[in-house]
């Protein structure tokens, strides 16, 4: 029986079969489900826009030509989020220079004066911009764990898995790097002088 | 209540998430401000980075990536006809490879995948040209005249090569012509050991009928399947008894 491409229940594995048997919309299916984490993943380790729109094809197409090699001895995901990994890790390698632009300024998003309510709005929207800057001041040993967790939102058993760590070491690298981005976070508003920089976060 | 200890509720805060709210989590929090700290730190995490979104052209490029992928996609077909097994492979572009086996269907394909590298796909079950190549072709070896008219994919073929193969599309059913005749329609009439050569690595045999072509003593000349098969092509089409 054909599996129902849009919903989300149809796992995996069935839209990789269904593919294999022919259905060119089930890798369509499959392409849509991961494509924004995959990005997101990007993203957070190239904290670059554009750099990140390019690893995530990179990785596509990595992705499309390894597939008929994909024996399923790991979850789809696993497999897929390695790979990616791998294909944004290794043209960070390849850079000749640091692609991280320095910190733009809040250019006005968030109201500095002590006496006035800050625009909260705009600074969230300025901070979710900004974010993954912030996060690449953390050492790749904790930027990984957290991007997976908060951005990809996969548990800690899967990440273990993925980065080939311990469950525990897992956590306690989530609890440090999570801790070091908000620091990260704070030091800037503070040095900004942002009173109101407090309320982005929550 | 289990109380639990900092390292138990810290080990406990990613589990929550997904298995829902714990009241021993919830207890140890509003008593513990560095755990307390710790999960508020989680969520704002969280919160900034669940938040990115992905550019609506990077969709589309990725769509346009994949359908690119699909169309340049070899796909296999396996098929058996008196001569043996054969295996089919092609792409939307045309087909690319025809490769024949004395062993199983499974040794065609291999044979396929050996050519071709591991791109091949499993066999996918399409009505396209594949499958209208595989009909024509039983036919045709079942005594039938056919006309081939699916697109061939000779892009990975040398040129020299391709203009032979061009020129021996054009030997009539039925009817052979010498090396020089095929050389001289490519323009290079000394070329008869080259075009001999290229006839070798005809790709998509019978199709284009390589075996058509035969030396000017009017001896039948090499095959790449054996003088044998040669001749039981020949004999199918009539030009031998």
């Amino acid at each position: 029986m054909r599996p129902c491409l849009s919903d989300p229940a149809t796992d995996d594995a069935a839209l990789i079969a269904a593919y294999r048997q022919g259905d060119d919309a089930a890798l369509g299916a499959l392409i849509q489900r991961y494509q924004a984490q995959t990005y997101r993943l990007a993203l957070g380790i190239l904290a670059s826009r554009e750099e990140a729109e390019d690893a995530t094809q990179e990785a596509l197409i990595a992705m499309l030509s390894s597939l008929p090699r994909f024996r399923g001895d790991s979850r789809f995901s696993t497999w897929l989020y390695r790979l990616t990994l791998n294909t944004c890790l290794k043209r960070k390698q390849r850079r000749t220079r640091p692609r991280e632009e320095p910190l733009p300024s809040h250019a006005g998003a968030i109201a500095d004066n002590p006496g006035q309510r800050p625009d909260v709005q705009a600074g969230r929207r300025w901070l979710r911009h900004q974010v993954t800057r912030f996060l690449a001041a953390l050492p790749e040993s904790h930027r990984l764990p957290v991007l997976l967790s908060d951005a990809l939102d996969l548990p800690a058993s899967e990440i273990a898995g993925i980065l080939g760590l311990s469950l525990p070491a897992v956590k306690a690298r989530l609890l440090r790097g999570r801790r070091r981005l908000r620091a990260e976070i704070e030091r800037y508003c503070q040095e900004a002088g942002l009173s109101g920089w407090r309320e982005l976060l929550d | 209540m289990p109380v639990l200890t900092c390292d138990q509720a810290l080990s406990l805060l990613d589990e929550a998430r997904a298995a829902g709210p714990s009241p021993a989590l919830a207890d140890h929090l509003a008593d513990c401000d560095d755990c307390r700290a710790a999960a508020d730190a989680m969520h704002q995490v969280r919160n900034l980075l669940g938040g990115i979104e992905m550019p609506v052209a990077l969709s589309e490029r990725l769509t346009t990536v994949a359908n690119e992928h699909l169309t340049h996609q070899l796909r296999a077909r396996t098929f058996e006809t008196p001569l043996g097994w054969s295996a089919l492979a092609y792409t939307d572009g045309g087909i690319v490879l025809i490769e024949r086996s004395q062993g199983s269907a499974a040794d065609a394909y291999e044979r396929l995948r050996q050519r071709l590298g591991e791109f091949v796909t499993q066999e996918r079950p399409r009505d396209d040209i594949g499958d209208s190549a595989v009909r024509k072709l039983l036919a045709y070896h079942d005594g039938r005249r056919v006309r081939f008219d699916e697109p061939l994919d000779l892009s990975l073929v040398p040129s020299f090569t391709r203009q032979v193969l061009q020129a021996t599309a054009r030997i009539p059913y039925g009817e052979v012509r010498p090396y020089a005749w095929v050389a001289r329609q490519v323009g290079r009439p000394k070329a008869t050991r080259a075009v001999g050569q290229a006839l070798h690595i005809n790709p998509v045999a019978p199709i284009i009928p390589c075996h058509r072509v035969i030396a000017s003593n009017n001896t039948l000349g090499g095959y790449g399947g054996g003088p044998e098969m040669k001749r039981w092509l020949l004999r199918l089409e009539g030009y031998l008894r």
